[in-house]
C-alpha cells in the first residue's frame, strides 16, 4: 500500500477507537463501581489513538486527515447506540450528519 | 447539574480541545524523521510540547467525565465538534487566513448541526436502565 492509503486506514481506524474510549468512558460513568477500571481502560484506548493519529499526521496532508477525523461522530454516535443502547433520535442523527458535512468543507480547505 | 452547568462543561471541553489540536499539530510538526516505532517513542518523549499535551487531556478528561455525568455521549460529543469552528475561527484571527465561502458553509453547517442535537434532552437514557 502506498503511504497515503496507509494513513487513510489508519485515520478510519483512529475514528473507532477513538469512539472505543468515548464508550469506556461513558461506561465509567454508568457502573460506578468500576469507575477507575473503565477510566483507565478509557484512557488507555485513547492513547492508543493519540499515537496512531500521530503517525497518520506525519503520513497525511491536514486537508486531509482533518476533516476526515469528523468520522468520528459518526462512530461514536453508531457505538452508543450499539454498546451503549442510548436512544439516538432522528433529530440527533441529523444534527450529526450536519456536522460531519460541515467539518469535511471546514477541513478540506485547511 | 443545571443545563447552564452542563453547556459550562463543555464549552471547558471545546477550549481544551482546540488547544490540544494546535499544540498537538505543533508537537508532530517538530518531531523528526523517524524510521522506527523506537524512534517515534523517543522523540515523543524529548518533545516538551507533548507532555503539555498530556496535562491537556489529563484536564479534558477530568471535566469530560463531568459532562458524561448529566448527558448522553451521542449527545455530548457531537457538540464539541463546535471546535471546528474555534479552530477555524482562531487560525483567521491569528494567522490571518481568508475566510472563503466553502468555509462560512462548514462553520454554517456545523452550527446548524450542533443546533440540531441540542434540540433534544441531554438524556434520552438508555432503552434499559440498569448496565450491560
Amino acid at each position: 500500500m502506498t503511504p497515503v492509503a496507509v494513513g487513510l486506514v489508519l485515520l478510519v481506524a483512529c475514528a473507532w477507537i477513538e469512539g472505543a474510549s468515548q464508550v469506556c468512558f461513558k461506561q465509567a460513568i454508568r457502573v460506578p463501581r468500576r469507575h477507575v477500571f473503565w477510566v483507565g481502560m478509557g484512557s488507555a484506548v485513547h492513547l492508543v489513538e493519540a499515537v496512531l493519529y500521530t503517525a497518520v499526521l506525519a503520513q497525511l496532508d491536514l486537508s486531509i486527515a482533518y476533516p476526515l477525523s469528523a468520522l468520528t461522530f459518526i462512530t461514536t454516535t453508531c457505538l452508543s447506540l450499539w454498546l451503549l443502547r442510548e436512544t439516538v433520535t432522528p433529530t440527533r442523527w441529523i444534527g450529526v450528519l450536519l456536522i460531519l458535512a460541515g467539518a469535511v468543507l471546514l477541513g478540506s480547505s485547511a | 447539574m443545571s443545563r447552564a452547568r452542563l453547556a459550562a462543561g463543555l464549552g471547558i471541553t471545546i477550549v481544551l480541545d482546540t488547544v490540544a489540536q494546535l499544540v498537538w499539530k505543533a508537537a508532530a510538526l517538530r518531531l523528526p524523521a523517524m524510521t522506527g516505532t523506537v524512534d517515534a517513542i523517543q522523540a515523543v518523549w524529548q518533545q516538551p510540547l507533548f507532555l503539555a499535551l498530556a496535562i491537556i487531556f489529563l484536564l479534558q478528561l477530568w471535566v469530560w467525565l463531568k459532562v458524561l455525568e448529566h448527558a448522553d455521549l451521542s449527545f455530548a460529543q457531537p457538540i464539541t465538534a463546535l471546535s471546528y469552528v474555534t479552530v477555524c475561527g482562531l487560525s483567521v484571527v491569528w494567522f490571518a487566513e481568508t475566510l472563503d465561502i466553502r468555509k462560512l458553509a462548514g462553520i454554517g453547517l456545523v452550527l446548524l448541526g450542533v443546533w440540531f442535537v441540542s434540540r433534544g434532552p441531554a438524556r434520552n437514557g438508555a432503552a434499559s436502565a440498569s448496565a450491560p
